[in-house]
């Protein structure tokens, strides 16, 4: 049993009647593997990971996706993150007045409730955010600001990254997680996937530049074009598409 | 608008004879019911609602921190100077209310280290609050009296005095006129921190005048307007003298069915050169029939002025609402997030503790989808 599979995914920006954006996708991970997805841009990229987690404005025409054989595809948004599912965003947005902690404790608690799990008590989970904060070179002050409110584009990346090794998803997606990082973040970011990496989950990389590849190193490169995957191979491949670029695939 | 014109004669108190207001009070009255600009203000609250709560008995609201040195307390004061405080043009009905009611002064001569606080139990008599110069001290106002009341408060900064004026106003049946009128001297400082539920009709009128060189205030507001229940919020900040600055942040939910109106009027005066202001007014709508009126304006008379104002009608983002639910927040309590997160930018002060709660308590009845 595949942890994420895709199956011949169609999608369109809007409504039936939109833009085809997916166009027979197919993609499958198994727990404990490292997929990067590259590809140039309007390829279908960040329209896959939306519609893996099921944002609004986009419709599945045809095909099907299911993490751990469960089929995503009727859940909400909330319902896929409760399965399992997690989108690291390339944009995070800014919520201001929500304050930051109370935020990953509504998250958590949503989380843990559809799971019948107990819900962490307040302390130990202000300890718990606190110590991943500090690994993540994020000041513990960020907490108590409003969500993602006045960040710098490499805290709000931190700040997701915070939030994926707090909720431990089965399957992560980080959709161009790279994108405005400098060098010293870039590495922070790719030390919290590292420590997230285990036998149990998956995770998706979304980028345009081979050199997340550097840090995080993945199992399978696939190369996305006009919504398909067209080539799959190693990490080696990545380095081919830097070296060359795209268009000797396309 | 015809209940504009209707008003009961005015029966003058002893301490006007004293003062350059006895001069023609009743004709200025008279003037001032008539005046144009006086139908805007009432445009969405029947004035009547309002000037038929003078005919409610009166009650001394109970203060706390009043003992402390400093405070002098007295009540049906014989004399006031009250001239240059008191105007009739721009709030006859609160004048008529001080001409109905017994009067309740406070001077305040010393920095107040406890917050001097005025807690409203009905109908209140009319509150002049006079602070010293160079005096800090912090004014907290509350009533959660269900009858329907009003308090009128007059308060008169001296120079480079510092008053934190915070107020919640929290019952939800009661028709409810709250107005303060505020003057700020020489370098003196004002802040209000204002939260509310809406009520039957909650009425707040605020009026603050930057009568001194480099007078400052400073106002936020957090409303929540629950389901069919109503508000009217009318502030004008007028900046008298030069170098004056003003911002105001005010953000209200309307829950559907609710009615919310603001007016915020900036009024620059000619002498009030490098004066600065800033309002900015959001409004959250839950629902397809929340009514929200609102009325950003400003009135300049100089070049030499630096304003900005703004108001915004909408409802909850999306974006925003998609990053809660992808981390596993049901749509509902997302929602109910949001909106406490939006009245959470405005709920500042010495009450902010208990504002904060107190705001929200009407999303958790609601149905948030």
């Amino acid at each position: 049993m595949s942890l994420l599979e895709v199956k011949d995914l169609h999608a369109n920006v809007g409504e039936e009647d939109g833009q085809e954006i997916l166009k027979g996708l197919n993609l499958q991970i198994q727990a404990g593997e490292v997929h990067a997805i590259m590809g140039p841009n309007g390829s279908g990229k960040s329209t896959l990971a939306n519609v893996l987690s099921g944002r609004p404005g986009y419709t599945v025409t045809r095909g099907s996706l299911s993490l751990e054989s469960e089929d995503l595809s009727h859940l909400e948004p909330h319902e896929r993150a409760q399965a399992g599912l997690f989108l690291a965003f390339q944009y995070p947005v800014e919520i201001p007045g929500v304050s930051n902690m109370e935020f990953l404790k509504a998250s958590t608690d949503s989380l843990a409730k559809a799971h019948n799990a107990e819900q962490p008590d307040a302390a130990s989970f202000i300890r718990q955010v606190r110590t991943l904060a500090e690994t993540l070179d994020l000041d513990p002050q960020f907490l108590k600001r409003g969500v993602n409110e006045g960040f710098s584009g490499g805290e709000k990346k931190r700040n997701e990254i915070l939030q994926l090794l707090l909720l431990d998803p089965k399957m992560a997606i980080l959709d161009e997680t790279d994108s405005g990082l400098d060098i010293d973040a870039l590495k922070v970011v790719a030390e919290g996937v590292n420590r997230y990496r285990s036998a149990n989950n998956g995770v998706l990389l979304i980028t345009h530049y081979q050199r997340l590849l550097d840090y995080i190193v993945p199992d399978v490169v696939h190369v996305l074009a006009d919504g398909q995957i067209i080539q799959s191979g190693d990490k080696n491949l990545a380095l081919e598409l830097e070296a060359k670029g795209y268009t000797w695939l396309t | 608008m015809a209940d504009l014109e209707t008003h009961e004669p005015l029966d003058l108190p002893g301490w006007l004879n004293d003062t350059a207001l006895a001069k023609d009070p009743v004709e200025s009255y008279q003037r001032a019911l008539a005046r144009p600009a006086r139908r805007e203000l009432w445009k969405y609250t029947p004035a009547h609602k309002i000037t038929e709560l003078r005919q409610l008995p009166a009650i001394q609201p109970s203060l706390s921190g009043h003992e402390q040195a400093g405070v002098t307390v007295t009540a049906n004061p014989s004399n006031l100077d009250l001239a240059d405080l008191i105007s009739i043009q721009r709030a006859p009905e609160a004048f008529a209310q001080l001409c109905k009611q017994p009067l309740l002064h406070i001077a305040v001569t010393a920095d107040l280290a406890q917050p001097l606080s005025l807690h409203h139990q009905g109908n209140s008599w009319p509150v002049i609050i006079d602070v010293a110069p160079s005096i800090s001290m912090t004014l907290i106002e509350d009533c959660e009296q269900e009858d329907d009341q009003q308090q009128t408060l007059w308060l008169r900064l001296g120079a480079n005095s510092a008053v934190t004026h915070a107020r919640n106003s929290f019952g939800t049946t009661a028709l409810h006129w709250q107005f303060v009128s505020v003057q700020v001297h020489t370098d003196g400082q004002y802040r209000l921190h204002n939260h509310a539920l809406a009520s039957t009709l909650r009425r707040q009128d605020t009026q603050i005048q930057l009568v001194g060189q480099g007078a400052h205030a400073e106002l936020t507001s957090a409303v929540m307007v629950a389901e069919r229940l109503n508000l009217d919020q009318q502030i004008t900040i007028e900046h008298i003298n030069a170098h004056t600055t003003s911002r105001q942040r005010v953000h209200n939910i309307v829950a559907d069915r609710g009615k919310c109106t603001f007016n915020g009027r900036i009024h620059i005066h000619e002498g009030a050169k490098s004066s600065d202001a800033q309002l900015s007014n959001k409004n959250l709508g839950l629902g397809a029939n929340a009514t929200i009126n609102t009325k950003p304006e400003l009135e300049i008379y100089n070049d030499d002025v630096s304003c900005a104002h703004g108001a915004t009608i909408g409802q909850l983002d999306d974006n925003q609402l998609f990053y809660l639910c992808s981390r596993g927040v049901a749509p509902t309590v997302a929602r109910r997030l949001l909106c406490e997160g939006f009245l959470q930018q405005c709920v500042d002060g010495p009450l902010a503790d208990t504002a904060g709660s107190a705001l929200v308590a009407p999303l958790q009845d609601m149905e948030m989808t």
